[in-house]
């Protein structure tokens, strides 16, 4: 479950990540501090707070709750750098997350403490590259991304309740769902996510979480009957 | 038609010939076979006949002093001179289209009203064709084929237009040419001022000389010294004997050593500045020739960062970089790929790229969305059969760019948004999208196109090795109707022209796909 989001700009990457956000109804807060910015907010009837990232006072200002994620998406790299290492050093335990438009920029922002960065150039290029290499499958994970059909990717967290709860994963009928079982979390083993190819049959305990893909009704009916939320 | 006008019987054919729309085609075919660098059949024509040049050459210039048996004089002189004969025949043919003419002045005819006057138009359209026989290279070939008429058979000398010939089929030489001819004006001028300064220098040392030096006999003997002298060979066969025809050969030799350097640098500045063109040229040629390519137009950061993940699992992968800034140039040449400085909105720069029987994919990849479209449509011009894939920069040209007919858009900004909201939302979700899409050490996402040549055509997804594999089929796109069938059942039949989109292991991936025989789905 995610808490609240603070999102920093409102340009280029920030209006894009707004809008997907207002999307899947995620409690968004966004701040910037680029005045031209504004007018797109008030066009899009969005709330957003003034802010200088160079005075400590207005980030400390903000009161980000612990749990928050942090978005980094100011349009100039140099400012979202500067942001990324104030916040970092301000909010000690949030998950910040910066977008990133060159090689370089993420290095500093790995030193200045961002825990993910999306960078634009490598994600597009990426999709460049399986879109000659295997353009089908690109689509349809794509797809996924972007909402544009109607199969989902589902993380199941088991739940001691539940039916799956001690059961060995060969146990588990996927097939008569029409969803398709990828991959898991298996808790005992650590948090490292292990794909079904790898080939490993594990059994299946509370906290474990699977990936699953499917319609969305397919997944609610399979996570119906077997007990869990 | 009435009396009047009733055609002579050569007239009357050529009215048939263009009247006939096989006749036309098969010419056009013939004169693309010919004389388009791009058909793949010119290549082996070429070959063939630089081939007959040259042996028949050496046979010729071993026969100077040597005997030769009756075969190889035969091959050498008549089999050779046929061909060439040949090809003399047909280089004539194709030079104009007379049926074009005929077709021509009928239409014309018909909007005025009156029966067109064939006679003359035939009459015409020869005396063009005739010109084809005074060209520089209709007048080499057909000296070429001399040799294999007995009359002409001593005079040896024809072997040379036979070695002349060699410029026709050698693009190297054409080039030179090409080179030579950019520089007509500077040579022409060096030239006239060369034939001057030999007259004016032979006709002062025949003045002064005459008498007074028994090796100048003549006036001809006069210029060869002034010519010879001026070249600086300087031969010593002739050389002035007066202080006065000494005084002139100074003059000479300075202005001779004047006119070599300016000529030599005339030259070398003009292969200099074509040498970056006819590399181009080259590796243009050569890429084309490849079943299928890449065109990266811009290399930005985007294009960098998706080179670098295409080459290192396609490294045989060809392409080319088309990018009008040097700097950018430059900078991909570093960075060792092939790129050349050009404007891909021009259609003649991704024409001469074009090749239809290779599989051409175009990344439109500049940052500005006006060039992106321009270079889009632009392909769409060339050929529809190339496949582009064109980047956005803001999300309301979108429509544009498809309107353009571009095959996929790719805006960085909102891909890297919806990413960064996916690993927000979905994080393990994320993760393992993030490692089937990037194919990172565990499992990869895949897909396979079922063509005659598999061995899993007409089975069901049940009689695969799926399981021994661990492989999981997601889905298949159907080949007829492009429907995808997701998470299809095991009875389901593979037809051809389905793609088959599986999640596995690379490792498994492979083994299944020489198992199988199957193939990526594009590139």
């Amino acid at each position: 479950m995610i808490g609240s989001i603070y999102l920093f700009g409102y340009g280029k990457f920030g209006r894009a990540i707004a809008h997907s956000l207002k999307e899947q109804k995620i409690p968004l807060k966004i701040a910037v501090n680029n005045k031209e910015e504004l007018p797109f907010a008030n066009s899009d009837k969005v709330e957003v707070e003034f802010i200088n990232i160079e005075s400590d006072r207005s980030l400390i200002d903000l009161n980000i709750p612990q749990g928050s994620t942090i978005i980094c998406a100011l349009d100039s790299n140099h400012d979202n750098l500067f942001l990324a290492l104030a916040l970092r050093d301000i909010y000690k335990n949030n998950y910040i997350v910066a977008l990133s438009d060159s090689i370089h920029l993420n290095d500093k922002l790995k030193i200045a403490g961002v825990d993910r960065i999306i960078d634009v150039y490598a994600i597009s290029g990426n999709i460049i590259n399986s879109l000659l290499t295997k353009p089908v499958a690109t689509k349809f994970i794509q797809g996924f991304i972007n909402r544009e059909h109607d199969y989902i990717f589902k993380e199941i967290v088991v739940t001691i309740k539940s039916k799956l709860h001690g059961k060995m994963l060969n146990e588990i009928d996927f097939d008569s769902y029409d969803i398709i079982f990828i991959g898991m979390v298996d808790k005992e083993l650590g948090n490292n996510f292990i794909f079904k190819s790898s080939g490993v049959e594990h059994k299946v305990d509370s906290s474990d979480i699977l990936i699953c893909i499917g319609k969305e009704k397919n997944l609610n009916r399979f996570m119906t009957d077997m007990n869990l939320e | 038609m009435n009396k009047k006008n009733k055609l002579n019987p050569l007239v009357s054919f050529f009215v048939f010939l263009s009247r006939s729309q096989k006749y036309v085609d098969f010419k056009n075919r013939v004169r693309d076979t010919l004389e388009n660098p791009n058909n793949i059949y010119k290549k082996y024509i070429d070959y063939i006949l630089i081939f007959l040049i040259l042996t028949s050459v050496a046979i010729m210039i071993y026969n100077v002093s040597n005997p030769i048996p009756f075969w190889l004089e035969f091959y050498a002189i008549y089999f050779t001179s046929f061909i060439f004969l040949i090809e003399y025949l047909v280089n004539f043919w194709i030079y104009t289209d007379i049926h074009k003419d005929i077709k021509k002045a009928t239409k014309d005819a018909k909007i005025i009203g009156r029966e067109p006057d064939y006679k003359s138009i035939v009459k015409r359209a020869i005396r063009k064709k005739l010109i084809y026989i005074v060209t520089p290279l209709a007048i080499i070939d057909l000296l070429a084929i001399l040799p294999a008429y007995r009359a002409f058979r001593f005079l040896r000398i024809f072997v040379l237009f036979r070695f002349l010939k060699l410029f026709k089929h050698s693009r190297n030489m054409h080039k030179f040419i090409e080179v030579l001819a950019d520089r007509k004006f500077e040579l022409m001028t060096l030239f006239a001022l060369l034939i001057f300064v030999v007259f004016i220098g032979g006709i002062a040392i025949y003045i002064l000389e005459d008498q007074k030096n028994e090796n100048i006999q003549n006036l001809f003997d006069a210029l060869y010294w002034s010519f010879i002298t001026i070249t600086t060979v300087g031969y010593g066969d002739i050389s002035p004997v007066t202080t006065a025809g000494r005084s002139v050969s100074f003059v000479i030799v300075i202005l001779g050593i004047t006119m070599i350097s300016f000529a030599t640098s005339v030259i070398v500045s003009a292969f200099s500045e074509k040498l970056d063109e006819i590399k181009e040229d080259r590796v243009a040629e050569q890429i084309k020739l490849s079943e299928e390519f890449l065109i990266v137009c811009g290399y930005g950061q985007l294009a960098k960062v998706f080179l670098n993940q295409y080459l290192q699992n396609n490294k045989s992968a060809n392409y080319i970089i088309i990018d009008n800034n040097e700097q950018k140039v430059e900078e991909a040449r570093a960075d060792k790929h092939f790129a050349v400085r050009d404007d891909a909105s021009r259609y003649d720069v991704l024409r001469k790229f074009y090749n239809e029987n290779s599989k051409i994919t175009l990344l439109a990849l500049t940052r500005s969305d006006i060039e992106n479209i321009y270079i889009s449509l632009n392909a769409r011009v060339v050929s529809k059969d190339i496949r582009v894939i064109a980047r956005a920069n803001s999300f309301n040209v979108m429509k544009k760019y498809k309107r353009a007919g571009v095959d996929r858009v790719i805006l960085p900004n909102n891909i890297a948004s919806s990413m960064l909201v996916a690993s927000i939302s979905y994080p393990i979700a994320y993760k393992a999208i993030n490692a089937i899409m990037h194919s990172y050490d565990i499992s990869t996402i895949d897909e396979f196109y079922i063509d005659n040549n598999c061995y899993i055509i007409n089975n069901s997804i049940g009689e695969l090795k799926i399981d021994e594999y661990s492989i999981t089929i997601i889905g298949v796109q159907n080949g007829i109707n492009g429907i995808f069938k997701f998470n299809p059942k095991r009875d389901y039949i593979l037809k051809e022209g389905d793609i088959v989109i599986v999640l596995a292991h690379r490792v498994s991936i492979q083994y299944f796909k020489k198992e199988y025989n199957l193939l990526g789905s594009y590139l």
